[in-house]
């Protein structure tokens, strides 16, 4: 990895250690263990990057705030992302998650989707804890962001499923941007840093850019991961390959598969996918991919995705541009490229 | 016998009249002719304005309405006097404008930019809590926040410190008359004149183009409110801008 982004992985396991430490004291175990507490430590026990808190730290930090201030918060996203994932893997029946089998594939779907529940309520809790900080007004605030910023990956997460369970075809980047815009950017990106800059500027600040600079890197950060997703190492990646595919969903790659292919393989294509999970067969995911290199679908979202990472890295210098120069500070502007350099 | 060289046929033979069609992915005639990179960063660009222009409209139809659910009430309306405070103020700065101090006259004959907080309120210099030690704040070089669809016009660099036992908010506006002049400020007061004025409040110049400095030191006695005050000249005494403070926390209890 190039030496200027050595920064971002630092910053991630610092603060991702700070944020598991927070995490630790609302995932106490208790009674009823078996069923609900042992099984909501889970997934926050397996690891992860955690972007999501590391991106609302180091933006309330580049702005002098104390991380107390936003730690809160950075506990709540955690939470709420795992309480997220744990929905998807019940929803997409998937089968490995941080390369161990998902909470519906050991445990079933009805504890799991109580475990989902749990997750975002304790959330709840942390957000309710910050007002001790950050005084009633400000806590506020961020619990509106937090409430805007479900509403918006849930929205996003209807469209997604819409889409298999219509076995929509005739989908374009502008519905798929919109799609991700909503499902992952909101959580992933734009409201890390938008409650970060809000806590941090003690709501003096204008969250617009945020939006702007949210999107653009949680798209590249999006379309990067259904990449790793064909073509990544499986130990590194911790999920399926190709599960994407097994799963139908609509990536920019299958949306662009739809639009090059023609005639019969075109009807193959949308046949394939039309198809429940249980349904599809090895040789038609291989198929699919086949056709996507084909049809050079790969280098084409490789191609978008580094279009938003470099609009990301635009977005950075306006809205940070102005601050103090700080580690904090140089990690928010490495991310758009680290990003795509991950494997 | 040698083979006619023919024209390729063209992907169209009208034009496409319909600007939003032609960056739309599969549309009739395939994707336009942008690239992946420009098409895909024109059409990220269109959605989030898009849903920006949907959420300024909300909040213009919000600020116009009743409270929002379980807004609290106390806060919403400290919240307008402050606006209410800060318009009244912006009035008054307009109007000396007017009615012509020798130096805002000049200004306006060299082409110099109106006042700054006329177009962007709030923006000059924002200090978040110091944690109870004196530190400088970032120090934003322009008034003008980005993509408001404000004009950006020139104003003065300001690093603010504060020193505080507890969170505050402070915010400096300062006309661009202000750059290079020596400034005082007087004491913020509350709108409750019962309520003791942070008078600890000091203005020190820019140096070789650097900031102007404002020091702030909150007495950890004062209750938590909106303090305010004006910028004034002291060359001419006209008034050139405003500190607000917005204290938080608890008052400490007198020793």
């Amino acid at each position: 990895m190039n030496e200027e982004l050595q920064i971002v992985p630092a910053v991630l396991e610092e603060y991702g250690a700070v944020t598991r430490k927070a995490l630790r004291e609302y995932l106490t175990p208790k009674a009823p263990r078996r069923y609900l507490y042992d099984l909501i430590n889970d997934y926050p026990s397996r690891g992860g990057r955690m972007l999501r808190p590391s991106l609302c730290l180091a933006t309330a930090r580049a702005y002098g705030a104390p991380l107390a201030y936003a730690i809160h918060a950075a506990v709540a996203l955690e939470l709420i992302h795992n309480a997220f994932l744990v929905h998807d893997d019940v929803e997409d029946e998937s089968l490995e998650r941080r390369g161990r089998p998902t909470l519906p594939a050991m445990h079933g779907v009805a504890l799991s989707v109580n475990v989902g529940d749990a997750l975002a309520v304790t959330a709840l809790r942390a957000l309710l804890d910050s007002r001790g900080v950050l005084g009633h007004r400000l806590a506020g605030r961020v619990v509106e962001e937090t409430e805007r910023m479900m509403r918006e990956s849930i929205e996003g997460q209807a469209m997604d499923l819409g889409w298999r369970q219509d076995n929509l075809t005739g989908l374009d980047e502008r519905d798929y941007l919109d799609m991700v815009f909503r499902k992952t950017c909101w959580y992933t990106t734009i409201y890390p840093s938008r409650v970060g800059a809000l806590v941090g500027g003690r709501d003096s600040e204008t969250l617009d850019g945020f939006v702007r600079y949210g999107f653009f890197l949680g798209a590249a950060f999006q379309i990067q991961d259904d990449l790793l997703n064909l073509l990544g190492d499986h130990d590194a990646y911790g999920k399926e390959l190709s599960g994407d595919l097994w799963e139908g969903k609509r990536t920019l790659m299958v949306i662009e598969l739809l639009r090059a292919s023609e005639g019969e393989e075109r009807q193959r294509v949308a046949a394939i996918l039309a198809r429940p999970r249980s349904a599809r067969s090895r040789q038609d995911v291989a198929w699919l991919r086949r056709c996507m290199d084909e049809h050079g679908c790969i280098e084409y979202a490789r191609s978008v995705a580094h279009a938003m990472a470099g609009a990301a890295i635009h977005e950075a210098s306006k809205i940070y541009g102005g601050l103090a120069p700080s580690r904090d500070k140089e990690f928010l502007e490495a991310l758009p490229r680290w990003v795509l350099a991950r494997a | 016998m040698t083979e006619r060289i023919q024209r390729p046929r063209p992907q169209r033979t009208r034009p496409d009249r319909n600007p939003a069609e032609m960056l739309r992915a599969g549309s009739p005639g395939g994707r336009g002719n942008a690239d992946p990179v420009s098409r895909s960063v024109g059409l990220g660009y269109q959605i989030v304005e898009q849903y920006l222009e949907q959420g300024r409209a909300f909040a213009a139809g919000a600020a116009t309405g009743a409270p929002l659910p379980g807004a609290n009430m106390m806060a919403d309306l400290t919240s307008r006097m402050i606006r209410t405070t800060a318009d009244l103020f912006e009035v008054w700065f307009q109007m000396m404008d007017v009615s012509g101090s020798a130096r805002a006259m000049q200004n306006e004959r060299n082409g110099t930019a109106p006042y700054a907080a006329a177009a962007a309120p709030q923006a000059a210099g924002a200090a978040p809590y110091a944690g109870g030690v004196s530190a400088a704040a970032p120090s934003p070089a322009s008034a003008a926040p980005t993509g408001t669809g404000v004009p950006s016009v020139a104003s003065t660099a300001v690093a603010v410190q504060v020193t505080s036992s507890r969170p505050a908010t402070v915010l400096v506006d300062l006309r661009p008359v202000a750059a290079g002049a020596g400034l005082v400020a007087h004491a913020l007061r509350n709108t409750d004149e019962r309520i003791p004025r942070i008078t600890d409040v000091a203005i020190a110049p820019s140096v070789d183009g650097g900031p102007v400095t404002v020091r702030i030191a909150l007495a950890a006695e004062l209750p938590p409110g909106v303090y305010n005050g004006m910028v004034i000249d002291e060359a001419t005494s006209l008034p050139v801008g405003t500190i607000s403070v917005r204290l938080e926390g608890e008052a400490a209890s007198p020793a």
